[in-house]
């Protein structure tokens, strides 16, 4: 039941968001937040991929199952740790079979049935198809679909897992992508702090609050509403740019694309450590310099090229802001933890 | 958005096209095959191209000489309709079909459940439409385990080719993976061929509708081999080269 509990604690968060939002001017101690931090429509509607607690918990199963990758070394949590919020642990770049380094930092995993796109660079188009890539990649888990498929067929416990959760005898990739997708759809974080004082279970303190007045004001703009970004693509300035990365150009090939990543949620920020595509930052203070210097280089028009401009009273304040946004009870969810002692039962 | 109206639009396509005939209310079924005969030749001027083509085997370039072989040729086949005589139209429901060469010379498809009467043409596409590159996991053909698949910009290699050009300081490989289903970079092309005598379909026969595929083609209106070893994404020449690829594929003669 696992799924649904997930599920419905997330539908009664966004219920109580629009009850809240609609009561809070009535609530004078309460502080008023604007009404774009509930939750949108998602984008993932299971509609080809009807949920059940076998698939969800099949998908979990593979997650943690280093099956998935060529010399059985490398799971997804590998490189997408809970305690991170699936994001990697301390690497700014994960390495894959054999040693491999890729370019670009493992992203967190929260709330992804409401991303249109995936990667860095959104050049995936859809969450079923996103694991394709990790299996697949040279420098990840450098494994083919069909080798996995075999494995998973001759393996002494996948078959009986899969056909209790799709009823066929044959297993496919697609019911493998399922099957991901819908532990992956379970990885909703919706109970930070800041979640917390949007529905009036809790207020923020002070300094919390005069960090979310400068996020509101400066940073929203990109990292919007609920999920905190837009998914729009932005070169923030970074100077370290390389003609062997340029971003989402790769996808589009449009010279105004070069060196444009996405805009990354930021939820559970504070524990997704380094940051930026690559990972070249190392922690949060960091970040927030680089937003207030500016490098002189940025051309987007959501950032002044000579950055921001915080005080230090400010910039204290925006740390805290961005702590109010872990959710502890996702990153600690026993539920999301590995659970291959299926595979001895 | 754009995937969304690419939906929008897809979805009314399909939906202005999947109207029935309404004479069309057969009694009985029959079964079409379309042949895909890959061969190997230059002459354009509609004779059959000379040579078959099977992987791994050393073919000539008229123009350049160089001599080349061939490791990988697949290609998607999809949404295949025939037209019948009084112009009601059978579309194949759920039509994908990879061609893959390694299972031979010729490659052939055969459609059950197609009603009984005279069709006069087939059309399909090279490709696979857009709504299947936007719709997550597929099945079958489309399973991303065929490898036909980009992992890092989603979307079905419509036409892979690979192979490597023969020569006596070392061989150097070529790589054409034909894709894109979006704007200028659409590389989905339609085929449609008219039979000369109509083809019964009926519980008692199998037609069958045979096409050339010259794969000496690829290489015309301005690809050549010595330009082009490698198309890896869509964009302009993945969109040269699945025009070329169309227009190797040429109806030869049909029968009943």
């Amino acid at each position: 039941m696992n799924w649904q509990l997930q599920l419905t604690r997330c539908a009664a968060t966004l219920a109580c968001c629009t009850l809240i939002f609609s009561c809070t001017e009535e609530d004078n101690k309460q502080a008023v937040y604007p009404s774009n931090f509930g939750f949108p429509a998602p984008v993932y509607r299971f509609e080809n991929n009807p949920i059940s607690v076998e698939k969800v918990q099949l998908g979990r199963l593979l997650f943690y199952d280093p099956i998935l990758s060529q010399d059985s070394t490398i799971h997804c949590g590998t490189c997408h740790a809970p305690e991170h919020a699936f994001a990697a642990h301390n690497d700014a770049v994960s390495q894959g079979v054999g040693g491999a380094f890729g370019k670009r930092n493992s992203p967190s995993l929260s709330n992804l049935v409401w991303y249109k796109s995936f990667s860095w660079d959104g050049g995936i188009n859809h969450i079923e198809i996103q694991p394709v890539t990790p299996i697949t990649d040279s420098v990840e888990m450098r494994e083919s679909m069909s080798n996995v498929l075999l494995k998973l067929q001759q393996h002494r416990k996948y078959p009986q897992l899969f056909k209790a959760a799709f009823n066929s005898e044959e297993i496919t990739d697609q019911q493998l992508l399922f099957a991901l997708t819908q532990f992956m759809a379970t990885m909703v974080s919706s109970n930070s702090k800041f979640d917390q004082a949007l529905v009036g279970k809790t207020q923020l303190l002070e300094k919390e609050l005069m960090g979310f007045e400068i996020f509101d004001k400066h940073c929203s703009t990109c990292h919007a509403g609920a999920l905190t970004t837009d998914f729009t693509f932005h070169d923030n300035g970074l100077t370290t740019k390389k003609e062997s990365e340029l971003g989402r150009y790769r996808i589009t090939q449009n010279p105004e694309d070069k060196w444009k990543f996405r805009v990354p949620s930021l939820r559970n920020v504070s524990l997704t450590y380094p940051y930026m595509h690559n990972g070249e930052i190392e922690n949060l203070e960091q970040v927030i310099q680089l937003y207030s210097d500016g490098t002189g280089t940025v051309t987007d028009p959501a950032i002044p090229s000579d950055g921001f401009q915080f005080n230090e009273d400010e910039k204290s304040a925006l740390l805290s802001f961005l702590k109010t946004l872990t959710d502890y009870e996702f990153v600690s969810n026993p539920k999301f933890s590995p659970n291959t002692y299926l595979l001895d039962e | 958005m754009k995937y969304l109206l690419l939906l929008v639009v897809t979805t009314l396509f399909i939906a202005c096209n999947d109207k029935k005939d309404p004479d069309e209310t057969p009694a009985t079924y029959g079964k079409i095959e379309l042949k895909f005969d890959h061969r190997w030749g230059h002459d354009h001027s509609g004779g059959t191209p000379s040579e078959d083509f099977v992987l791994n085997k050393n073919y000539v370039l008229q123009d350049s000489h160089d001599t080349v072989s061939f490791q990988k040729l697949k290609y998607y086949v999809s949404n295949v309709a025939f037209t019948n005589v009084s112009g009601g139209v059978h579309k194949v429901s759920n039509s994908y079909h990879l061609i893959d060469a390694s299972t031979g010379t010729i490659a052939s498809l055969v459609f059950d459940s197609v009603p009984s009467n005279e069709y006069v043409s087939v059309s399909f596409i090279i490709g696979v439409d857009s709504l299947k590159n936007v719709s997550g996991a597929q099945s079958g053909d489309l399973s991303p385990s065929k490898e036909m698949f980009w992992n890092w910009n989603t979307g079905y290699r419509f036409i892979t080719v690979e192979g490597k050009q023969i020569k006596a300081a070392g061989d150097t490989a070529f790589v054409y993976h034909i894709g894109g289903f979006s704007g200028d970079k659409n590389a989905l092309q339609h085929k449609s061929a008219a039979f000369s005598n109509g083809i019964n379909a009926n519980p008692n026969a199998t037609p069958s509708v045979h096409f050339n595929v010259n794969i000496a083609g690829l290489w015309s209106n301005n690809s050549s081999l010595a330009t082009t070893k490698k198309v890896h994404m869509p964009g302009s020449m993945a969109v040269q080269f699945s025009k070329n690829f169309r227009d190797a594929v040429e109806l030869d003669h049909t029968h009943n």
